[in-house]
């Protein structure tokens, strides 16, 4: 079985065997026309037989494939009935020419079948044509009563009506003589079927091609113009990218930064970027290929290169999310998909979450399995953390922490209340550059490290409720002017 | 999503930003979580806006006509049947029994019956038209817990804490207080049952070892226990075992903290008369909503506290305001001590009955007042985590009888509260038997979005 398999493998380069060999007939064929000395029945026959087995063997791998190594689908079946195809063919032509006799003789009867089902179709065509003209002339009776009386009334009218007539009838007779003697010259049999052999193996070989190289392969960098004047599908990959999501994210991102000189007005190197058609024709977008797209390599391209794009002199700057966006929608990802995968978060969590390097798995298993803390993203697949550390035992705590450095940055919402750390340990809060929420009610927070907490520059919410904290929240407030929320400590009935 | 699409999604896989479930269902345990959790996923589905969960079940079914439907056309016709029909003699229409005045800056009418929670009522949501499916207690409670109409199916706050258990391994993840029913496992690990705690007196029994089992033997012993359910649990993946050590162990840890939790005294003496501690009348309540609070801040994170009582057939206007000041000022006092504690912002606070009551007057036969179930419109009172403050959701018709605009069935209500925690009601699920199962029953239901702010 494994060396079924190992020999599958081998199809894709038996496979160009007949390729080569069956044109190689056709120019032996045609080359038999001007020197027929020198190629002969037998050597025809020959290339035509080798081209035959060959085709066998590639049929044989490629079924192997199928079966050993789990290639299927609708795309490849069709591949395989084709193929069937084609081999077939090819014995029937090398029989030709091995058998000339036989052949003939089983084409005339070919040739005389034709002819007779043809005369069959005539008597039918006929007979329906006397039908429908009689039901003419039963309907036409007035009028041809009509007709007969102004004969009979005016001469010249009957004379001119007559000799209309025998001119029409003797112009039937003709057609219908040429009609009911077809002249059907006799094929080359032998030279038609090699014909179709060819039209059959280019296909055969295309459809292959496109299973292992993908659909637009051969017509991917055909130059524009040359695409337009063949009428060639365009990308029809590309045109599968989300429209909604081009215009929602990706279309704001080429007005600020490339229409330009890529848009109405100018139109360098012919590429418009202003609209979603114009971007899928260009050819410079691959659908579900991001990194095999010119769009993407050249925004990506280090900013003294000479094919940067935009340029560095003109155009504004990209901003650190734009590539993103640009990456998801060539990654075919739709715009609900991607609302639904982010869990509708704000665009501002969005573009924080972006920029961060990915945290795995490994490393969110590894933190939740120290004692009692609790880490979780703060939406899947957006890789902000929920921190709780409040349950932490004070001897796996040192630990926690500085496995926590290793995601400092990725720290979103922290929850320390009810600990008692000690000054090293407060110490390490001012690393999480992130957090937006942080809960030390109850904690052993103090002023001097509340002071060091204002290097957080994104603090939003913060809880000193049942802290010793003293200090007025005006102080706190200035001290740290991105907090929104602040609760301190206060008794029931202050409120 | 169809249940089959969630099928095919599930055996596919998915890649790049597609949900990134990973594998849940019963299968993948150890995905990115504490080893002995159950971490369905290691994100949330939606943005979390709330992480715990007090829900406060007025069973029986609170009037909606004493508290916040004032309904002009049943003062016009009080004690006449609305309709000329000889089967409509019973279907005497009654007023609303109490003066109603409109309260707060958002100007929210309500009855006089509720004094201390017109305070808070700028910080709260009331919704009008909670339905059920079933008019009748037992089989309504299930819907509105489980979303199915038999016992025994998992209750929300099991479904909770299977997808994000509690935050202190001291504690479990869902309590109940004041009453037992509905906070079953269902077919969810056993572990995720609900934990009933009794608030006056011995908070649970047998708390204390027998005097002679010392504390070193009977540690070896769990630890033995919970190391054989471990091993079990490993060579035969039965999710049974593990949570039976996990039982155990829990059962261990909470002999030394639920005291310390459940140790009112430690609370000062104004948060006691906040409360209404010191008061018989409220004392109840009181009690178990400073329970539950005092749970809440160590890390539970669903409680549950039945206030039972509400189911006024007959003696509506003696009874009615007997619960109503039971619950009145325990539940501003919660609203207010959670708000300047700061958990307001991610504590979800709920308050529902199974079902409303009807416009009619059926204590008439034995003569008194007293209102029918309706399962078309009853009161949920919202508050806390991210849900719009100062705002009335929902209309019924004139009789206050049928909804007329946005409903919100027991189904979306759950679905809802789901959603505050950051959790897909259509993608926390769990596979038994061939069938994907829900936290929201069968069918479609929504996610009420407009609840918050």
């Amino acid at each position: 079985m494994t060396y079924l398999a190992f020999l599958s493998d081998f199809h894709p380069v038996a496979v160009h065997f007949p390729i080569a060999l069956l044109p190689l007939a056709a120019l032996l064929f045609i080359y038999r026309r001007f020197r027929p000395d020198a190629v002969n029945n037998t050597l025809l026959a020959l290339v035509l037989w080798l081209a035959f087995w060959s085709c066998v063997v590639a049929v044989l791998l490629g079924f192997g494939n199928r079966y050993f190594n789990g290639h299927s689908g609708e795309a490849i079946d069709a591949h395989a009935r084709i193929a069937l195809a084609t081999t077939l063919l090819v014995f029937v032509t090398a029989a030709q020419w091995s058998f000339p006799t036989a052949t003939r003789q089983v084409m005339s009867f070919g040739t005389s079948l034709c002819l007779f089902v043809w005369r069959i179709v005539w008597r039918v065509v006929v007979f329906i044509g006397r039908f429908v003209w009689g039901l003419v002339r039963f309907l036409l009776i007035p009028l041809r009563v009509l007709v007969w009386l102004s004969r009979r009334l005016f001469p010249p009218l009957d004379r001119a009506l007559s000799a209309t007539k025998t001119a029409l009838v003797s112009r039937i007779a003709v057609l219908r003589s040429a009609i009911a003697r077809p002249v059907v010259p006799a094929p080359n049999w032998a030279g038609v079927s090699l014909g179709l052999c060819l039209i059959l193996v280019a296909i055969t070989g295309l459809r292959g091609a496109n299973l292992s190289h993908g659909e637009a392969h051969l017509v991917r960098n055909m130059p524009q113009p040359l695409k337009t004047l063949l009428g060639v599908e365009q990308d029809n990959a590309a045109s599968q990218l989300d429209r909604a999501f081009f215009e929602h994210d990706v279309l704001p991102v080429f007005k600020r930064s490339c229409i330009k000189c890529h848009g109405e007005h100018k139109q360098k190197k012919g590429l418009r970027l202003d609209s979603y058609e114009a971007v899928v024709a260009s050819g410079v977008v691959h659908f579900q290929d991001p990194h095999g797209s010119e769009l993407l390599r050249r925004l990506l391209l280090p900013p003294d290169d000479a094919a940067v794009m935009p340029p560095q002199d003109k155009g504004r700057e990209l901003q650190s999310d734009d590539i993103g966006v640009v990456i998801h929608w060539l990654q075919g990802h739709s715009l609900e998909s991607l609302a639904k995968a982010e869990g509708g978060l704000p665009t501002e969590i969005k573009t924080l979450a972006r920029r961060l390097p990915p945290v795995d798995d490994e490393t969110l298993s590894a933190l939740n399995a120290i004692p009692g803390m609790t880490v979780r993203r703060l939406v899947n697949n957006v890789d902000l953390l929920l921190v709780n550390l409040s349950y932490v035992p004070k001897s796996d705590r040192s630990k926690a922490l500085s496995e926590l450095a290793l995601v400092s940055d990725h720290i979103f919402h922290l929850d320390i209340s009810g600990a008692e750390l000690a000054s090293n340990e407060w110490a390490q809060l001012r690393s999480f550059s992130n957090l937006e929420r942080l809960n030390l009610a109850g904690s052993n927070i103090d002023h001097p490290v509340l002071q060091t907490l204002s290097e957080l520059r994104r603090l939003k919410w913060l809880n000193l409720h049942r802290t010793s904290v003293t200090v007025p929240e005006t102080e706190l407030r200035s001290l740290m002017p991105s907090l929104a929320t602040l609760y301190l400590p206060r008794k029931l009935e202050d409120s | 999503m169809k249940r089959r699409d969630l099928i095919k999604r599930l055996s596919v896989g998915t890649t790049g930003v597609a949900l990134g479930l990973g594998g849940f269902g019963q299968r993948v345990l150890a995905s990115a979580g504490g080893a002995d959790q159950y971490p369905i996923f290691s994100g949330h589905h939606f943005l979390p806006r709330a992480r715990r969960v007090i829900f406060i079940w007025q069973a029986g079914g609170m009037s909606p006509y004493e508290s916040f439907e004032n309904k002009a056309l049943l003062h016009k016709l009080h004690d006449k049947s609305p309709v000329k029909h000889r089967d409509a003699c019973s279907a005497a229409c009654l007023r609303p029994l109490y003066n109603f005045s409109q309260q707060g800056q958002s100007g929210i009418e309500m009855s006089d019956q509720f004094p201390h929670l017109a305070k808070v009522i700028d910080d709260m949501t009331i919704v009008k038209t909670l339905q059920n499916f079933a008019p009748a207690h037992p089989q309504a409670s299930n819907f509105l817990f489980s979303g199915e109409r038999l016992n025994d199916k998992p209750s929300l706050g099991a479904w909770v804490n299977y997808a994000l258990g509690s935050d202190n391994p001291h504690l479990p993840g869902f309590v109940a207080l004041g009453g037992a029913e509905n906070i079953s496992n269902g077919f969810l690990p056993s572990d995720l049952h609900g934990v009933f705690f009794e608030t006056e007196g011995r908070a649970l029994d047998f708390l204390d070892n027998p005097r002679a089992i010392s504390a070193r033997q009977q540690q070896a012993a769990v630890r033995q226990v919970a190391d054989l359910d471990r091993l079990y649990a490993s060579i035969s993946g039965d999710d049974k075992a593990r949570a039976h050590g996990k039982v155990f162990e829990l059962a261990y840890k909470m002999q030394s903290s639920i005291p310390q939790v459940l140790d009112l005294q430690q609370e000062p003496d104004y948060i006691h008369e906040a409360y209404g501690l010191n008061d018989e009348a409220t004392r109840k309540v009181g009690v178990d909503l400073l329970s539950a609070r005092r749970l809440l801040e160590q890390g539970v994170r669903f409680v549950r506290v039945t206030d039972g009582g509400w189911d006024h057939h007959s003696g509506l206007d003696q009874q009615f305001p007997e619960k109503a000041r039971g619950l009145d000022k325990p539940l501003s006092a919660l609203i207010s001590d959670l708000k300047q504690r700061g958990m307001l912002d991610d504590t979800l606070v709920v308050v529902a009955g199974e079902f409303g009551r009807t416009p009619f007057n059926e204590g008439k036969f034995i003569g008194g007042f007293g209102r029918g179930h309706n399962p078309d419109a009853g009161i949920v009172m919202l508050a806390g985590g991210g849900i719009r403050q100062g705002f009335v959701y929902g209309e019924t018709d004139e009789f206050g009888f049928k909804t007329v605009k946005d409903p919100v069935n027991v189904n979306d209500l759950n679905a809802t509260i789901l959603y505050a925690l950051g959790l897909d009601h259509m993608r926390l699920t769990y596979e038994l038997g061939g069938r994907t199962f829900k936290p929201t029953g069968v069918g479609e239901c929504r996610i009420v979005r407009d609840l918050f702010a």
